[in-house]
């Protein structure tokens, strides 16, 4: 699945532990979530969308 | 104007969190068999008291606590990760349970080995360190139900499997192997330290992947 994660991260300025740090998770699940290396589960996909204001397909779509 | 970047993050480097910890570990075990070695050779020598072996044994598990606990230190440093409050609560708890195994499996060798305990004794001496593996595995349950980090949690479920796997696959070999009389026995106790041993690689191979 990719991610636009990291993009949204950029334009805050926030660090891959900045943004653990606010979704209650550690850095490597958000380095590993925006590789596209861990699919995260719905709560937190749902966590992430509330946290940058967007829907959930705003911020993951499906590869292909 | 510079279009905005994060700052940057060190990666987790697993593989050489698992090197560091084996050399560490394999280092201190090997110090730590020699210098007992020494120890029972001078107390033969001697031809010194069970009390003498008692106390022999009970440095002997504080050096392997001492190791185990610098193996860990070593492989959370090179490792470049930060643990969760769950493992910093299951780290705490195995060591409290790994304390409890090394002292109780002394405690009970060294008896064993001095005298013939009656077997009203014999039977709590000898479930002791079974009731502290089994404390040990209780201890990594809780780490898994506690654990809010759904990859962290992904990551150890998934490297308890394969080194399940990998201890099935091990102790049936052996076993057959065994059977036929190519090998020698091994106890049964060694399940668990194998299971173990097979977590480490298991867990960096399966890392390697998410990291």
């Amino acid at each position: 699945m990719k991610n636009r994660l990291k993009v949204l991260r950029a334009e805050r300025d926030w660090s891959q532990a900045d943004l653990a740090e606010r979704l209650e998770v550690s850095r490597q699940s958000v380095n590993a979530i925006e590789t596209g290396k861990y699919d995260p589960s719905l709560p937190l996909a749902f966590r992430i969308a509330r946290l940058f204001d967007q829907p959930i397909e705003a911020i993951f779509r499906e590869e292909g | 104007m510079n279009p905005p970047t994060a700052a940057p993050d060190t990666p987790a480097s697993p593989m050489k969190a698992l090197i560091a910890a084996y050399v560490v570990g394999i280092v201190g075990m090997a110090l730590a068999v020699g210098l007992f070695w020494l120890a029972v050779r001078a107390v033969q020598a001697r031809h010194l008291g069970s009390g003498w072996i008692f106390a022999g044994a009970l440095v002997y598990g504080a050096a392997i606590l001492g190791v185990t606990y610098a193996a860990n230190r070593a492989g959370r440093r090179f490792g470049n990760t930060t643990p969760t409050p769950a493992a910093r609560r299951y780290r705490r708890r195995f060591f409290v349970a790994m304390t409890a195994y090394v002292f109780t499996l002394m405690v009970s060798a060294s008896l064993f080995a001095g005298v013939h305990p009656p077997p009203w004794l014999a039977w709590p001496l000898a479930l002791a360190p079974a009731a502290a593996i089994i404390a040990t595995i209780v201890v990594m349950g809780l780490y898994l139900s506690e654990e809010t980090d759904e990859l962290e949690r992904a990551i150890v479920g998934e490297s308890a499997l394969w080194a399940t796997g990998a201890l099935l696959a091990i102790a049936t070999t052996w076993g057959f192997l065994e059977q036929f009389g190519l090998v020698a026995h091994v106890e049964a106790w060694a399940v668990f330290p194998l299971w173990a041993l097979c977590l480490g690689p298991a867990s960096a191979l399966v890392r390697r992947r998410y990291l």
